[in-house]
């Protein structure tokens, strides 16, 4: 029993201090209708993930008119791209943590 | 009409299907309101809805995959018998203002040979870089702007639009709607 106790422990992320426990992001490419998601930390900085979403997802550098913004309301991602998670949460921010990606789109 | 090659109709098919089929199975139509109907392989008639904050009002997409995957699917807003091309003012039309990405819609476009400038058709023009007939009307895109399957697909297509049908873009029909329009 007391193995089972350690073993519960070790797994259970409400016993870690906040700032280590995990949060997920998902951003759906509307592009091509892909979905990813993103184990991050509450002291991660919302950037490590762009960053992960360009190199390991879309695999380019970003352009001027790609947009990131939260799938409630549409707000803008990458405003805050320096802000911690907690921080993005704490002040309001996509409390859901879905977020749409798109690229540059051309017309008139 | 002159321009790009029409793809072999049994790729373009495929292709079509796969992309639509896994952008459908996400189930982001669905929570949408949205539904589709299989005209034949090449065409589908999608049903979208406009939500201007105050109500919720079909409208009626037919998407043909004649040039897929090389170019987008041709996109046309209908009246609700799948065939007529609204004219300009209709409720069949949205209102659309400020979309946060270039976008234009033409209940009537004069396309041109690009070489001659003879008018060749017209017809309505849904004006952006996921629409068969931008790449057709004298359009050219910036190289990051351009279709390029299969980092875009139908999804991108659908998606710009379900975006200007939304508030603050859409505003409303064009002219207002009869309740009884949905069942003509």
């Amino acid at each position: 029993m007391a193995e089972d106790k350690v073993v519960q422990d070790e797994t259970d992320e409400s016993a870690a201090p906040e700032k280590h426990r995990h949060l997920e992001v998902e951003i759906t490419n509307e592009d091509d209708g892909d979905v990813y998601k993103f184990s991050v930390k509450h002291d991660e900085r919302l950037d490590s993930v762009i960053a992960r979403l360009y190199a390991d997802k879309l695999h380019r550098e970003p352009v001027d008119d790609d947009r990131l913004r939260c799938e409630a309301g549409g707000e803008d991602v990458f405003t805050f791209a320096s802000m911690t998670f907690k921080a993005y949460l704490d002040a309001g921010h996509c409390a859901a943590l879905k977020w749409l990606f798109s690229g540059p789109t051309g017309g008139a | 009409m002159t321009g790009p090659a029409r793809t072999d109709p049994e790729v373009a098919a495929i292709t079509f299907r796969r992309d639509l089929d896994k952008f459908w199975d996400r189930g982001a139509a669905a929570e949408r309101g949205w539904q589709r109907r299989t005209h034949d392989q090449l065409t589908e008639l999608i049903t979208l809805q406009g939500n201007d904050g105050t109500q919720v009002l079909p409208y009626y997409l037919r998407v043909r995959a004649d040039w897929y995957p090389d170019f987008p699917p041709q996109i046309t807003l209908l009246e609700p018998d799948w065939v007529t091309e609204p004219p300009e003012r209709s409720t069949w039309l949205p209102t659309i203002q400020n979309p946060p990405f270039q976008f234009g819609l033409h209940h009537v476009y004069d396309y041109r040979n690009p070489d001659t400038q003879e008018l060749i058709d017209k017809r309505q023009l849904i004006c952006f870089s996921h629409s068969f007939d931008y790449y057709v009307s004298s359009h050219t895109p910036q190289s990051a702007e351009r279709w390029e399957h299969p980092r875009h697909t139908v999804a991108a297509t659908l998606n710009r639009l379900h975006q200007v049908l939304q508030p603050p873009c859409y505003t409303g029909p064009q002219s207002p709607r009869e309740p009884q329009a949905e069942q003509a």
